[in-house]
């Protein structure tokens, strides 16, 4: 009873907030089209030369498929590629030399020639990738395959980090806002005289935004279906009861850092900043980890978005299964444990 | 009821209770006056057993209040100085959260809150959130709410400021009044020193002392003695002369 009554009253100040419910459910759909999108613009638009001195059926084949890549808006013929690289006429010219298709027949050692504008090595790296895959991957005779998508190829690598990153923010900030409007409105005193004990008032405050929680993780992964079609190959119900642990991380460092300033300006800057910044950069989200200086990379075994990460990853692009991230399991389960601690050892000593 | 045994209390270099003791009587308005700054929150805090005080104890019914705080809590209703309703919540709202984590029953609390809502007047109010509400309604609003689990003991800090003068004499010849003849007992501070007629023992408070502790008659009756006056003096005189 005393719980519910929490609850209640929680659910009539998100529903009456204008911002609580923008920051809830606006933000983190403009959050998702904002990166997903972006991240694509980049991957499109691309013009291809192509310089076919085999002409055969099997190069124009492969032109074909080249074509029905959406990342590249021209896939021409050409004569020359040095100068239309230099004039940015093209970001990349494929060669197919002479006698490809017949080598090609006969089983030899077929080559061609991909030649790229890497002023821009990301975009280079992007298109290499691209065209190896329609060419290699798509043939079987050249007993070559790339099961994955290479990662960081592609909006699939951007989703699950904006779920994780929406996680992590949103979840910080929404608790940071409840507990510090309590101090501000001086409605902190009417805990402390009450017989709330402070895992009521902890229990009360957490479970309104754990719902909201689901309900936008469930609004990120459709639209990113929808939008992305990004693929869901594991299991959703692993997926949703893990991210229960990885909510407690962000719910416990927003109610600790608003006991800490009691106040709403500088409450909301610390959450941001020990939030956001770290999810975004140190997590494995934008760069690798692998290739981040070692002292970084030590330093993201204290960001729980980065195991989060890894079992999203997991999860939606390879169909991981929860033996094989069990070490990234125990590390959230830790991380959540101890910020659950945190934080409720310091709503109990608020409320007395 | 309660007893205050010479409790003291400091914030760091500023003593803002020294040495306090008096007791409150069942059924009783207690006044408790004294300027800002006197030590009369600081003072309401400790008696509400949210601040500990350095040294000193409290009694109720002859049982230290920290023994069983719960128990308690449960037996008093405090009215905070800023007012703490939610303002983005209406009247009913705030005041089934009240109940609700006093752990009063469904029923019980709609019973209690139709007579509260009837005997405030606030009827008209209900529906209204607290940010909407004129000043005078809005303390109406929080005595409610400090009355829904049917506490024993009020604790009213400073209950009347910023209410026009005809609220504040509605305030305690209606509600206070009411309320005292329904057995509660009521711990009252203020500045203002005129509505000191209202209480039936008044605590004078300054600098954190303990000044004077009698009815307002009474301390009328001794300036006026000392002084050599021709008629009583009003609380204000009787407070300049307390703390000389």
């Amino acid at each position: 009873m005393k719980i519910k009554g929490i609850i209640k009253k929680e659910f009539l100040h998100i529903i009456r907030d204008e911002r609580t419910l923008y920051i809830s459910f606006i933000l983190p759909i403009l959050l998702l089209i904002i990166f997903g999108y972006a991240i694509r613009t980049d991957l499109r638009n691309i013009n291809i030369g192509i310089i076919d001195y085999d002409d055969k059926y099997l190069t124009k084949k492969i032109i074909e498929e080249i074509k029905k890549e959406e990342i590249f808006s021209k896939v021409e013929r050409t004569y020359e590629f040095y100068e239309d690289l230099k004039s940015r006429k093209y970001k990349g010219v494929l060669i197919f030399p002479e006698g490809f298709t017949r080598k090609f027949e006969k089983k030899e050692y077929a080559e061609i020639e991909l030649i790229l504008d890497a002023s821009d090595n990301q975009m280079a790296e992007n298109i290499e990738g691209y065209i190896r895959q329609k060419i290699i991957g798509g043939n079987k005779n050249l007993q070559i395959n790339i099961l994955f998508n290479p990662e960081m190829k592609s909006t699939y690598f951007i989703v699950p980090g904006i779920i994780a990153i929406i996680f992590m923010v949103i979840s910080a900030i929404l608790t940071s806002i409840t507990l510090t409007k309590e101090f501000e409105n001086n409605s902190i005193e009417i805990y402390k005289v009450s017989k709330i004990k402070g895992y009521e008032l902890y229990i009360g405050k957490i479970i309104p935004y754990i719902i909201i929680g689901y309900i936008q993780l469930t609004l990120v992964l459709l639209l990113g279906k929808i939008l992305f079609n990004i693929p869901l190959k594991g299991n959703l119900f692993l997926l949703y009861f893990l991210s229960l642990f990885f909510l407690f991380t962000g719910f416990g460092i927003g109610i600790t850092i608003s006991t800490i300033f009691k106040e709403g300006r500088s409450t909301l800057m610390a959450v941001w900043l020990s939030t956001l910044m770290p999810s975004i950069f140190l997590s494995g989200f934008l760069f690798p980890i692998e290739n981040m200086p070692v002292f970084l990379q030590l330093l993201t075994y204290l960001v729980p978005a980065r195991y989060f990460l890894y079992i999203l990853r997991g999860i939606l692009l390879k169909g991981l299964g929860f033996k094989d991230f069990f070490p990234e399991f125990i590390a959230l389960l830790i991380f959540s444990l101890f910020l659950i601690a945190v934080s409720s050892i310091r709503i109990k000593k608020e409320i007395g | 009821m309660i007893e205050v045994k010479s409790i003291s209390k400091s914030f760091g270099k500023i003593e803002a209770v020294k040495d306090l003791s008096f007791e409150i009587k069942r059924g009783e308005i207690f006044g408790f006056l004294g300027p800002n700054g006197a030590g009369k929150t600081t003072t309401i805090k400790i008696l509400l057993g949210i601040l500990r005080p350095d040294k000193g104890e409290i009694f109720f019914e002859g049982e230290n209040i920290l023994k069983n705080i719960e128990e308690y809590r449960k037996r008093i209703g405090y009215v905070s100085q800023e007012v703490s309703l939610y303002k983005d919540l209406n009247i009913f709202e705030n005041a089934e959260f009240r109940a609700g984590i006093y752990g009063v029953k469904k029923e019980k609390f709609l019973e209690n809150y139709k007579i509260l809502l009837e005997k405030f007047g606030l009827k008209l109010w209900e529906k209204e959130i607290i940010k909407n509400l004129p000043t005078g309604i809005e303390r109406k609003a929080s005595l409610l709410c400090a009355l829904i689990h049917n506490p024993e003991i009020l604790f009213l800090d400073e209950p009347t400021s910023g209410m026009d003068p005809l609220s504040r004499f509605k305030f305690f010849n209606e509600l206070i009044k009411e309320l005292k003849e329904k057995g509660k007992t009521i711990l009252i501070t203020t500045h203002y020193m005129e509505e000191a007629e209202y209480f039936e023992r008044i605590l004078l408070i300054h600098n954190g002392e303990k000044k004077a502790l009698d009815t307002p008659e009474n301390l009328k009756e001794v300036v006026k003695r000392e002084k050599k006056l021709e008629k009583l003096p009003d609380m204000e005189e009787v407070f300049m002369e307390m703390i000389k």
